[in-house]
């Protein structure tokens, strides 16, 4: 029995047709030929294939970065609102800075009039004693 | 005359100190202000914060979807390139048998 490769009488490239006893229709080439065919029919089905997963994938990658987009857009929602709040802690202590100083002054004034009510009260103290000694003096 | 200085002196009223009472309270009314404020933007923060964690769990499924694709994707580009080898390995009974295959499948597809 003659193998089918090496019964091969039509020439590459070329296709013929036949008509059978049957009447059925026989389209006739080469098996290199119909390799061909069988391999462009299946890396097309391949290609059709990793055409939808190419689809699928960036339709994945557009959705990641749309959600990236939005991480960002709210990240720097809060770092602007983390920038206020720093403002205004910086506001409080600002406050508490005035208020310090405010208190410092009347602090500072009335030890001064601590010291001047005791320098008053010696005086005075001084005066009641010394007071009726130069009367008795003056009487003697 | 002398009696009643020395009597001035020593029971002399101390003179009023301003202790800026009112722009203390008005500094402290401002703080609590604040403080309230900044309160309320920790909220505000702390649900942007949930939001975030909420979207980078979204993303990190997608990443676990998207390498699922990028294996789908090596394992049709092996198979696109095999088919070379593994059409010329192919005897014409392979040959009709995939291409009938092939049809088959086709048709399926059509309906």
């Amino acid at each position: 029995m003659i193998s089918p490769v090496t019964s091969q009488t039509i020439s590459r490239g070329e296709v013929k047709e036949i008509i059978n006893s049957d009447g059925d229709t026989l389209i006739l080439m080469n098996l290199e030929d119909a390799k061909i065919i069988l391999s462009d029919l299946l890396e097309y089905e391949i290609v059709d294939s990793l055409l939808a997963v190419y689809k699928e994938k960036d339709t994945l990658n557009t959705n990641t970065i749309s959600l990236q987009k939005d991480v960002i857009v709210k990240l720097t929602l809060k770092s602007e609102n983390q920038q206020s709040i720093i403002n205004n802690f910086e506001q409080v202590l600002n406050n508490k800075d005035i208020e310090i100083g405010l208190k410092d002054e009347v602090i500072e004034k009335q030890n001064k009039e601590i010291k001047k009510q005791k320098r008053l009260k010696i005086v005075g103290f001084i005066g009641s004693i010394m007071l009726p000694i130069l009367t008795l003096i003056v009487l003697i | 005359m002398a009696i009643a200085l020395v009597l001035s002196l020593l029971f002399r009223s101390p003179i009023p100190i301003d202790t800026y009472e009112d722009e203390i309270k008005v500094l402290k009314t401002k703080n609590e202000q604040l403080l309230l404020s900044n309160d309320s933007i920790n909220k505000i923060n702390n649900k942007l914060q949930k939001e975030i964690n909420t979207i980078l769990y979204a993303i990190d499924s997608t990443k676990v979807i998207l390498k699922e694709t990028e294996t789908k994707l090596a394992e049709l580009e092996k198979k696109r390139n095999e088919i070379p080898s593994l059409i010329n390995n192919m005897d014409s009974d392979d040959i009709t048998s995939n291409i009938s295959d092939y049809l088959k499948r086709r048709s399926k597809g059509d309906n």
